[in-house]
C-alpha cells in the first residue's frame, strides 16, 4: 500500500467510482473516503482530526471545477486549517483541465504535491508515489 | 510636356482672374522662375493666405486683437467677410475659452509656439471641435502672432467611435476567452469519464461490471449531448435576429412540458397551468421557448422532496404591452450566497444537479435580446420564484 487513507473530493459520481476502482486494482490505498463538494471535504478533514486522527488521510485527491465552492476555494481554506491537518496531509489536483493557469495555480500552492490528469491511470498512480 | 505647362499656367492665370487682381497673368507667370516685382509677391501670398481651408488670423500679442484674416475664419466665425474681423479681440471670439486661449497665446509668445485643441460652439455649425496652433513671428521690429485653426471634429468623432468600438471589442474578446475556456472544461469533464469507464471495461474481468460501465457511458454521454444543445441554444440567440411571430401559450407550454417528460420526478410534481389572454402575443417563438424550457425544468430539477406536495406553478398573464411569464415552485430554493451567481455561465449551485449550469444564463441572455427583463425571489428550503416580462412585438409585416 502506498498511502494508508485516501481522500476523493469529486463531484461527478461516475468519477469517483473510475478513481476508486483504480485506486483498489493498485492497491494503492487501504481505506478510501469520497467526498461530493469541497465544502463536505474541508468538513471531513476537521472532524477526523477531532475524532480519529489516526484516519487523516495522508492524500487527498481534489477536483478542480466543482459546484459552489471548486477546488481552489478549498485550497484557499485549507491553509488556515490546523497544523496537524496541513502536515500531514498531502493533496494531488485530479481534473479533467488542461488549462496553463489552472495547472500554474495549483502546482504554485506550497500543499500540492502533484498535478493528476483525469482519467486517472496505474501509470499517474504509481508517479505520485515515486 | 508643353501641354501640362500651358494647362497649368491657363488654370493660374483664370485664378488670378477670379480674384480680380487686375493682372492679364500669363506673360508674367511664364516668368515664374525669374525675378519677380514685390507686388505680385505680396499678391501671391495674399491668394495663399486667403484661400487656405485652414483659419488663418495675424494677431497682435499686446492686446489679442485681429490684424489679418482669411475667408476660412469669416466663415467661422459667421462674417460675411473676412475684413469684418479685423480689429476684433481674438478672445472675445471665444468666451467659453478665453482664459485657455490668453495663456495659450501668452506661451507662444514666450516659447515661440503653442497649441491646444477645445470645442467652439459655431453660428454655423453647432459645436465644432477645433484645435488652435500659435506661432510668433518677427515683422520687421515688430513682434507677431500667427494662429492657425483647424476643424478636427471628424478627427474626433472617428476617435470616439475608434475607442467605443475598441472597448467594445475587448468586452467581447473576454466574453470569448472565458466561454472558450468554460465549454473546454465542460465539454471535456463527460469526455474523460467515457476514457476512464474504457480504461476499466480494457482490464475489467468480471463481466457483469461491463453492463454497468457501458450504461455509465451511455449516461456520460448524454450530458455531454445536453452541453452541445445548451450552447447552440446559447449561440442561435448570440447569431440569430429576433424573429417575431403570434405565440399561443397554451400550445407552447403543452410541448415544452412533453418535452420534459423525459424528468422521472415529474410524476411527483404537481404542475399547475394557468394562461390567460387578453389578445395576440408576438415575439420570437423558439426564443420564449427556450425561456420556458429552463425555468421549468429547473422547477422540476430541483423539487424538495420532503415538501407535502410537490408543485410548480406556471402563469402566463398577456397584456397588449407584454407576457409575464411566472414560474413558482415549492422546491428547494436558492442559498442566498449563490443568489448572486446563477446567471453566470456554468454556474452550478448543487453537486446533485444534471444540468450543464449554462441554462439560467441563456435565459438571461435571450431575455435581454428581447428587451425583456427578469426577477428571481427564492428562500432556501421553501422555493423559487422566476419572473420574465417580454415585450409585446409588433408584429413586422
Amino acid at each position: 500500500m502506498a498511502v494508508k487513507n485516501l481522500l476523493l473530493i469529486d463531484d461527478s459520481d461516475i468519477d469517483n467510482m473510475v478513481n476508486r476502482k483504480i485506486v483498489e486494482r493498485c492497491h494503492f490505498a487501504e481505506n478510501i473516503t469520497v467526498k461530493k463538494n469541497a465544502r463536505a471535504g474541508l468538513e471531513y478533514l476537521n472532524d477526523t482530526l477531532g475524532s480519529n486522527p489516526a484516519l487523516l488521510p495522508e492524500l487527498i485527491f481534489l477536483d478542480i471545477r466543482m459546484p459552489d465552492m471548486d477546488g481552489f476555494g478549498f485550497l484557499e481554506i485549507f491553509q488556515f486549517l490546523d497544523p496537524a491537518i496541513r502536515q500531514h496531509c498531502k493533496i494531488a489536483m485530479l481534473s479533467s483541465s488542461i488549462d496553463a493557469d489552472d495547472y500554474r495555480r495549483a502546482v504554485e500552492n506550497p500543499f500540492v504535491i502533484s498535478f493528476v490528469n483525469k482519467p486517472l491511470s496505474v501509470q499517474a498512480l504509481q508517479e505520485i508515489t515515486r | 510636356m508643353s501641354g501640362v505647362v500651358f494647362a497649368i499656367t491657363f488654370a493660374f492665370s483664370n485664378l488670378i482672374k477670379i480674384v480680380k487682381l487686375g493682372h492679364s497673368g500669363k506673360k508674367e507667370l511664364n516668368q515664374n522662375s525669374g525675378d519677380k516685382s514685390p507686388a505680385e509677391e505680396t499678391e501671391r501670398y495674399k491668394i495663399l493666405f486667403q484661400k487656405a481651408p485652414l483659419v488663418q488670423l495675424l494677431v497682435n500679442p499686446c492686446n489679442n486683437t485681429i490684424l489679418d484674416a482669411n475667408r476660412a475664419a469669416a466663415n467661422l466665425y459667421g462674417r460675411e467677410d473676412a475684413a469684418l474681423l479685423i480689429g476684433q479681440d481674438l478672445l472675445g471670439l471665444h468666451p467659453a475659452q478665453a482664459g485657455l486661449m490668453k495663456e495659450s497665446l501668452k506661451e507662444a509668445l514666450r516659447q515661440g509656439e503653442s497649441h491646444f485643441s477645445f470645442t467652439f460652439q459655431s453660428t454655423a455649425n453647432g459645436p465644432v471641435d477645433l484645435a488652435l496652433f500659435a506661432g510668433k513671428i518677427a515683422l520687421g521690429k515688430n513682434e507677431l502672432l500667427f494662429v492657425n485653426i483647424q476643424d478636427i471634429s471628424e478627427t474626433k468623432k472617428a476617435e470616439r467611435i475608434l475607442t467605443q468600438k475598441n472597448n467594445e471589442l475587448q468586452k467581447t474578446k473576454a466574453e470569448l476567452d472565458h466561454f472558450v475556456y468554460s465549454t473546454s472544461h465542460e465539454l471535456r469533464a463527460p469526455l474523460v469519464s467515457v476514457l476512464g469507464l474504457i480504461n476499466l471495461l480494457e482490464t475489467e474481468t468480471n463481466e457483469n461490471e461491463h453492463v454497468t460501465y457501458v450504461r455509465l457511458m451511455k449516461e456520460s454521454i448524454s450530458k455531454l449531448d445536453l452541453i452541445i444543445h445548451d450552447i447552440i441554444d446559447y449561440s442561435r440567440n448570440a447569431r440569430f435576429e429576433v424573429n417575431v411571430s403570434p405565440i399561443d401559450f397554451d400550445f407552447l407550454l403543452e410541448k415544452t412540458i412533453n418535452n420534459l417528460q423525459y424528468l422521472p420526478q415529474i410524476q411527483k410534481i404537481d404542475l399547475r397551468l394557468k394562461v390567460s389572454n387578453t389578445g395576440i402575443f408576438c415575439s420570437d417563438k423558439r426564443r420564449v421557448e427556450v425561456i420556458l424550457s429552463n425555468l421549468i425544468s429547473n422547477s422540476l430539477k430541483f423539487f424538495n422532496p420532503e415538501a407535502d406536495q410537490p408543485y410548480v406553478e406556471i402563469l402566463v398573464q398577456v397584456s397588449p404591452h407584454q407576457a409575464i411569464i411566472r414560474v413558482a415552485d415549492n422546491g428547494r430554493g436558492i442559498p442566498e450566497a449563490h443568489l448572486p451567481r446563477i446567471f453566470e455561465m456554468f454556474f452550478r449551485g448543487y453537486e446533485q444537479s444534471t444540468g450543464s449550469g449554462i441554462g439560467l444564463y441563456i435565459v438571461k441572455e435571450i431575455v435581454e435580446k428581447l428587451n425583456g427583463h427578469m426577477q428571481v425571489e427564492s428562500t432556501e428550503g421553501q422555493g423559487s420564484v422566476f419572473t420574465v416580462n417580454i415585450p409585446n412585438h409588433p408584429q413586422s409585416n
